[in-house]
């Protein structure tokens, strides 16, 4: 269908009443009560992540020795302003989360707007992990002049345009030579080799501070810990980890099998482009380019296929 | 009330039996039933505290063999009999025992590393016709920290038993040296297989040893420890390049990993 930009606002704002309403707000991914919050105009610093894996997430309580189940009341979720490359690292998250009740519970309340990118912003690299598009999503948005195409792919979705009344559909041929400019604009050719020798910099320069992989949207690991209340009670949570920490493999005993950054750093480069691909067939870096845009010194990972 | 829908729920299973079995190493006996193999383990909870990934002990009744080390175990040193501690499992891959039956098996460990090998032995103690033998080298840092010790002298009628220590004391007449010592004369049989567990450095040197003698690294499996949190291929603390170590192992075979970099 195509919508006029101006008669957006008011379905945007209708919707952010009945739903969670997630937009981009400039730095993060943030619930919003009205279209203007939205700013369409940046790469947001903080992937959507938290909205699908929240930053800490209570797995139980316990009380004298008991286990309490953390009962979940999720209202359904709206989360507009997901990049093609948000939608393939969604669709990563999705896969690797298979079977684990907490995150399909709140998966499934879920309704994803997409918004196609028709540019590249600073430190994007979609074209070099082939992310530029995807269909993983219940509705896509492209920005045309003053209108929005949208593509409506889901039940989800069609239930939220169910009373927009009369629109004009996107004649098919329009669709596609929209997606064909977009995929030329971004496409390049040739396989990806990963070459060691800038990680033995990035090594140097890092401190371990962890940015990188708290923006990334496909980083996914996490600790679990117990939180008290009182003396005899509290949670079970998981928390967001990083792999760039050394007590990430830390063990009993005090052994670390990660003790040096070069195999932190090591870890994180080749997890993205390589290992996820050996058990997945699929690399887990979507290029959206947020742990250079992060980085304090400047690391920039994707120096590795140079 | 137990939320039955996540994998990280654990039940309450009270400790039937606590037995020091060295300076700061202790067995809890657990009440519970649970279908597992040996080589498996359970992730073990001290609420309030956190969980650690604990290899099962025994077969078939469920124990855990542990080092005060850590904020978790020195929270279950503080629990004895009569009390709850946190049970989910059993997770991971176990030791091939239908693969390795009809062969002649070598169990080699240092310290803590016998809590799973023990496991193996007390399978293979009841189910003696499905192997041709069983020898076990076991290397502890010195007597008084050997596991398991009344028990160990009891297999010696049962399997080929070779103990080692780092440091002897005035009761130790046995062998003295790095559990590879033990190997130095050790004449390996036909249609051998290994099972070892043991501390990162313990491994790759038995693993040396074994393959001068002529074992092939297919004919090696090893047990591994990493850091686990959730035990389920999901928090990515264990991981080895591509392998999850709680949900690919913790039972390798040794041509699987030996190329490996942490």
């Amino acid at each position: 269908m195509i919508i006029k930009k101006s008669s957006l606002a008011a379905l945007f704002n209708s919707l952010a009443k009945k739903y969670d309403f997630y937009a981009p707000t400039g730095e993060s991914f943030e619930r919003i009560r009205s279209f203007d919050e939205i700013d369409f105009g940046r790469k947001t610093v903080y992937s959507a992540k938290k909205i699908f894996l929240p930053q800490a997430e209570q797995l139980f309580y316990f009380a004298n020795n008991n286990t309490i189940s953390a009962k979940k009341n999720i209202k359904p979720i709206i989360v507009f302003g997901l990049r093609p490359c948000d939608l393939h690292g969604l669709e990563y998250m999705d896969e690797f989360f298979r079977g684990d009740a907490l995150y399909e519970e709140r998966r499934k309340k879920i309704t994803v707007l997409g918004l196609q990118c028709t540019k590249c912003f600073k430190n994007c690299f979609c074209h070099l992990t082939n992310t530029y598009q995807s269909n993983y999503y219940d509705a896509l948005f492209i920005e045309a002049g003053d209108d929005f195409f949208i593509d409506v792919k889901s039940d989800a979705a069609k239930v939220i345009f169910r009373n927009i009344g009369h629109v004009k559909a996107v004649k098919e041929s329009d669709m596609n030579e929209l997606m064909s400019i977009i995929k030329n604009s971004f496409h390049r050719e040739g396989e990806l080799k990963i070459n060691d020798a800038p990680i033995d910099q990035f090594s140097k320069d890092c401190f371990s501070c962890c940015a990188c992989t708290s923006v990334c949207p496909t980083c996914t690991c996490f600790d679990i810990t117990d939180k008290p209340a009182t003396i005899s009670s509290g949670s079970r949570t998981r928390v967001w980890d990083s792999c760039q920490s050394q007590e990430f493999t830390r063990v009993a005993g005090d052994f670390v099998f990660r003790s040096d950054r070069f195999s932190r750093i090591k870890q994180r480069i080749y997890c993205k482009f390589d290992y996820t691909k050996r058990r997945t067939g699929k690399m887990s870096c979507i290029g959206c380019g947020r742990c250079v845009d992060v980085c304090t010194k400047n690391i920039n990972i994707f120096e590795v296929f140079k | 009330m137990k939320n039955t829908s996540s994998s990280y729920d654990v039940e309450m299973v009270e400790i039937k039996e606590a037995v020091d079995e060295a300076l700061d190493i202790r067995t809890f006996v657990l009440d519970k039933k649970m279908d597992f193999r040996p080589g498996q383990f359970v992730m073990v909870s001290a609420l309030g505290i956190g969980d650690a990934a604990i290899s099962l002990s025994s077969y078939p009744d469920v124990q855990i063999t542990f080092r005060r080390v850590g904020n978790v175990t020195n929270a279950l040193f503080r629990r004895g009999v009569g009390d709850k501690i946190g049970i989910r499992g059993p997770y991971g891959k176990p030791y091939p025992t239908e693969e390795v039956k009809g062969r002649n098996i070598i169990l080699v460990s240092g310290g803590c590393g016998l809590a799973p090998i023990r496991s193996f032995v007390r399978y293979f103690l009841n189910n003696k016709g499905e192997f041709r033998s069983v020898s076990l080298f076991f290397g502890a840092r010195n007597p008084s920290m050997m596991l398991y010790k009344d028990e160990i002298l009891s297999w010696k009628d049962q399997l080929n038993l070779n103990l080692t220590v780092d440091q002897a004391d005035s009761s130790w007449k046995g062998n003295v040296g790095l559990v590879t010592s033990l190997m130095d004369s050790y004449q390996l049989p036909e249609n051998a297989v290994a099972m070892f567990c043991g501390p990162p450095f313990m491994i790759k040197s038995v693993s040396e040893a074994l393959s001068k003698k002529g074992l092939s690294d297919d004919n090696m499996i090893v047990s591994l420890e990493r850091n686990m949190k959730c035990g389920v291929g999901k928090c990515g603390h264990c991981t080895i390049e591509e392998k999850f170590v709680c949900l690919d192992g913790p039972v390798f075979r040794w041509s699987e990993i030996k190329h490996l970099h942490d």
